[in-house]
C-alpha cells in the first residue's frame, strides 16, 4: 500500500487596514522549553458541492505557528498558541480520517483571526454529476 | 473575598466555593485528558506587571469592531457579538458534519487586583485574542525602599 503524505502551509489571509488591525503584534517568548498544555480546538466541518471546508479555532496561533499534514488518510493539525493555560504555553492539536474521495494535494489553509480555514476538495471521480435525462 | 490567584506571572479567576465545573475541569486536567471543554469559566488571563495589567481574551474569528470593552475602577468588562465567517450562506444551505463553535454574543467580567488607570486603557486585537493594556494607578509611585540593616 503507498503511503501518502503531504504537508499543507497555511498562509496568513491580508489584514484589515483598521489600527486595532495593524497594531504589531508582540513577539512570543519562547516557550519551547516549557512544556505545552495540548488542548482540542473546536471545530466546525461544513460540506459543500465541492469539499468540505474545516474551521479550528486556535486563538493565538497564526500562518507561522500552525502545522497541518495528511499522513496515511489522516489529517493532523497542530498550532502553537501564544496564550497560556494552568502558565503553560496551549498546543492545539487535532486529528481526522479523511476520505479518498478527497484530492489531497489540493487541500488549501489559511488562517484569519485565530480561526484556520482548510478547505478539503472532492476529487473529480467523487464529485456529483448530474447527468440531464432527456424525453 | 479574592477572586484572583497568581499562578507564575499569571492570574487567574479562582471561585471560592470549588464548583463541580473546578473539580471536573482538575480532574480532566489530572488525567492529561483534553481540558478544553467548554465549561462557561472566564477564560481571561491577567498578567500584573510593574507599570501595567494585561488582559487577554481569547476571541477567534472576530473583527474589532465586535468588542465592547469597559473599564470602571477595577472591574473590566468585554462583550463579543461575532457572526459565522461563511454568514453569507444562508444557514438552511449549510450541510454540517460536525458543529461544535458557538457564534453566539457573550461576556466576560473579571475584578482586577490592582488599581488601574481605565481611561489610559489600550487594546489590540491579534490572531484572535484581545489584548487591553492597562496603566497601574500606583505605577509612578515609587513603592520600593531600601530598608538596612543594623
Amino acid at each position: 500500500m503507498s503511503t501518502n503524505k503531504a504537508k499543507i502551509t497555511a498562509e496568513k489571509a491580508p489584514e484589515e487596514k483598521t489600527a486595532a488591525a495593524t497594531a504589531p503584534a508582540e513577539e512570543a517568548k519562547p516557550a519551547e522549553e516549557i512544556e505545552r498544555m495540548e488542548l482540542r480546538p473546536a471545530v466546525d466541518i461544513i460540506e459543500g458541492e465541492e469539499g468540505v471546508c474545516i474551521f479550528f479555532e486556535v486563538p493565538g496561533a497564526n500562518a507561522k505557528s500552525v502545522d497541518v499534514e495528511v499522513n496515511d488518510g489522516v489529517l493532523y493539525m497542530s498550532a502553537k498558541s501564544t496564550m497560556t493555560r494552568n502558565g503553560r504555553p496551549i498546543l492545539y492539536k487535532r486529528a481526522f480520517q479523511i476520505s479518498d474521495a478527497v484530492d489531497i494535494e489540493k487541500i488549501t489553509a489559511k488562517t484569519t483571526d485565530g480561526v484556520l480555514k482548510l478547505v478539503l476538495p472532492k476529487s473529480e471521480k467523487a464529485k456529483v454529476h448530474k447527468i440531464k435525462v432527456g424525453c | 473575598m479574592n477572586m484572583l490567584t497568581k499562578n507564575g506571572n499569571t492570574w487567574e479567576l479562582n471561585f471560592g466555593v470549588p464548583s463541580m465545573e473546578r473539580l471536573m475541569r482538575r480532574m480532566f486536567d489530572i488525567a492529561g485528558v483534553d481540558a478544553s471543554l467548554d465549561f462557561r469559566t472566564s477564560r481571561m488571563e491577567v498578567e500584573v506587571n510593574d507599570a501595567d495589567v494585561k488582559v487577554k481574551l481569547p476571541a477567534p474569528g472576530c473583527t474589532p469592531e465586535n468588542f465592547d470593552v469597559e473599564v470602571v475602577n477595577d472591574f473590566v468588562t468585554v462583550r463579543v457579538k461575532r457572526e459565522c465567517e461563511c454568514a453569507d450562506t444562508p444557514e438552511s444551505e449549510k450541510h454540517y458534519i460536525l458543529r461544535e463553535r458557538s457564534f453566539e454574543e457573550f461576556e466576560e467580567s473579571v475584578k482586577l487586583p490592582v488599581e488601574v488607570r481605565g481611561h489610559e486603557a489600550t487594546a489590540k486585537y491579534v490572531d484572535g485574542v484581545l489584548e487591553l493594556t492597562i496603566p497601574r494607578e500606583d505605577a509612578k509611585k515609587n513603592t520600593k525602599s531600601v530598608i538596612k540593616v543594623k
